[in-house]
């Protein structure tokens, strides 16, 4: 895979979101693969919090979590103001399942297992808009 | 018509149809009588009335018979009997002979013999006397209306004179409905016996009324007339005497019989509406009996086919063909329901099962996909330069994933053979 292509998002900020512990340390490593500086936390509750005095130019939330759900995480934020990109990064892949995610604020939609590439061009498509 | 019958229901048809053949009958039945009442109620009177008549001139002749047996035997005793008994018996006035004249009496009275010398109508009756026995009309004997008998004997005439009482009884026992009644004439024509008394004490001559000269002419029958002194239209039957010829006659005014006969066509109207009526009355009650479990049935079918449960009433008073009907429809309710019911509690539990399975195959993909992301994402990360940490953790994140895998399908094998297990 040619990371040149990716200069862009060298520097970025992403916010991760994933309670499972090795999805969202192989999302960090990924991330710093492409240049990107990533903060990892494994609820809702805490990207809530660390969105009250932080801020990343995205965030990649899974959906299917404890306390706190990926859907209701990204809603309540809209509701508090923050626009950061949020993509859905999840393993419910079904058509009615991507629906929710953008009905909930969010705007782009990974499907696990997810590539390289892919994150990528998501992550791309959603700082240059 | 079709569609006119379509919307009247059952039990008015029912009722028409009863309704139908009982106002034709009824009305058959009574124009037919109407039809016929009169001419059968006169015939019937005819006969009736000329039986009466004839009855009567039987009873005469026999009198008259009588009369002449014992005239005869008496003229041949010619005053060598003593009066009394016999004579006595039939009210005989004078019994005596003529000759050239002369009156001679068994009983001699002087008034008597002077009465008979100045009647004109004995005197006419003896003249015309022939050697059997003859029998005058109507003769008057001074202030006396009577009759006599007469036999010639050569230049003798022997002659007995009675009085008209018996006859008078007799016409005067007919009696019956308000006028009907009965009348003697003589062989002239003059009353000897009538209901009107003013007629009767003149001796009138009734030749102007047509019945009495067919009477006069002889022979019996039946003929309508109309009768001066009764102001109205008669109908009679008439006989004639053979020994004396005198005429028998029992009229009636005809509009008695059409009143009797009008009286007995309203009481039959009457009975028949009666009947009517309850033939109407039973009709609707056999038509109400025949359609009421019919129209239940059919407000029980409309409730099963909304979907409501029906329960089984206990008709009364229907029959037993309709109670099998109303049973057997009840019945065939209830299996419908049931099946209804069963169909409906199947499908709610294939969609229940439909949607477990769904949500396990979506449960499935999603912690199959879980860990499948880890290892895809390591797969992109090992590259030479990684260093021995790194290479640590994702040999964990391997490892870890790897178990997570087998630990769901290890799960998931155990499920399906429980399942099969309860299957069998």
């Amino acid at each position: 895979m040619d990371i040149s292509k990716y200069i862009s998002l060298v520097d970025k900020s992403v916010l991760v979101v994933d309670d499972n512990e090795m999805n969202l340390k192989v999302a960090g490593r990924m991330l710093n693969k492409l240049g990107v500086k990533s903060t990892l936390v494994d609820s809702g509750q805490a990207a809530i919090k660390l969105l009250e005095s932080n801020s990343f130019d995205s965030i990649l939330l899974d959906i299917q979590m404890p306390g706190l759900d990926g859907l209701e995480t990204a809603k309540h934020l809209r509701t508090l103001g923050v626009s950061t990109p949020i993509i859905a990064y999840t393993a419910h892949a079904l058509t009615s399942d991507i629906q929710k995610c953008f009905d909930a604020g969010m705007n782009e939609h990974l499907a696990k297992p997810v590539l390289l590439e892919q994150l990528a061009d998501k992550l791309i498509s959603v700082l240059s808009a | 018509m079709s569609s006119l019958l379509q919307k009247v229901s059952l039990k008015i048809l029912i009722f028409m149809l009863v309704g139908i053949v009982a106002v034709t009958s009824t009305v058959l039945v009574q124009w037919q009588n109407y039809r016929t009442a009169l001419a059968n109620e006169l015939q019937r009177v005819e006969q009736k009335h000329l039986l009466v008549a004839q009855n009567l001139s039987f009873a005469l002749d026999r009198y008259l018979t009588d009369l002449s047996s014992l005239s005869e035997h008496l003229w041949e005793m010619d005053g060598s009997m003593p009066a009394g008994g016999l004579i006595n018996d039939f009210n005989i006035i004078a019994l005596g002979h003529e000759s050239s004249g002369k009156f001679q009496l068994m009983s001699s009275d002087t008034q008597l013999t002077k009465d008979l010398e100045s009647s004109e109508s004995f005197r006419a009756f003896l003249d015309n006397a022939g050697e059997n026995i003859s029998i005058s009309g109507l003769v008057n004997i001074g202030e006396r209306q009577t009759f006599a008998l007469a036999q010639r004997k050569g230049k003798v005439i022997h002659f007995t004179l009675l009085p008209l009482n018996y006859i008078r009884s007799i016409q005067d026992s007919i009696k019956f409905g308000d006028r009907g009644h009965s009348a003697i004439v003589d062989q002239y024509g003059n009353v000897l016996a009538h209901p009107n008394k003013t007629l009767e004490a003149k001796g009138a001559s009734l030749l102007k009324v047509s019945i009495v000269q067919k009477m006069v002419e002889g022979g019996s029958g039946v003929s309508f007339f109309y009768s001066p002194p009764m102001q109205a239209d008669m109908i009679a039957g008439h006989t004639t005497m053979i020994r004396s010829g005198w005429g028998i006659m029992v009229p009636q005014p005809l509009q008695e019989i059409e009143q009797g006969v009008w009286d007995d066509i309203s009481s039959g109207t009457l009975v028949a509406l009666i009947g009517l009526i309850t033939m109407l009355s039973f009709g609707y009650l056999i038509a109400t009996r025949l359609t009421q479990s019919l129209v239940r049935n059919i407000a029980d079918l409309r409730l099963i086919s909304e979907g409501k449960t029906v329960e089984l009433t206990n008709q009364k008073n229907v029959s037993k063909e309709s109670a099998e009907l109303s049973n057997t429809l009840h019945l065939t309710a209830r299996q419908v329901l049931d099946s209804r019911q069963k169909m409906a509690d199947s499908l709610e539990i294939a969609q229940a099962n439909i949607k477990q399975q769904n949500e396990f195959i979506d449960r499935v993909n999603h912690n199959l996909r879980t860990p499948l992301n880890a290892i895809a994402g390591v797969s992109e990360l090992i590259d030479p330069q990684a260093s021995d940490e790194e290479l640590d953790e994702y040999s964990t994140i391997i490892r870890q994933s790897v178990s997570d895998i087998v630990g769901l399908l290890e799960e998931r094998f155990e499920l399906a053979n429980l399942s099969k297990q309860e299957e069998n």
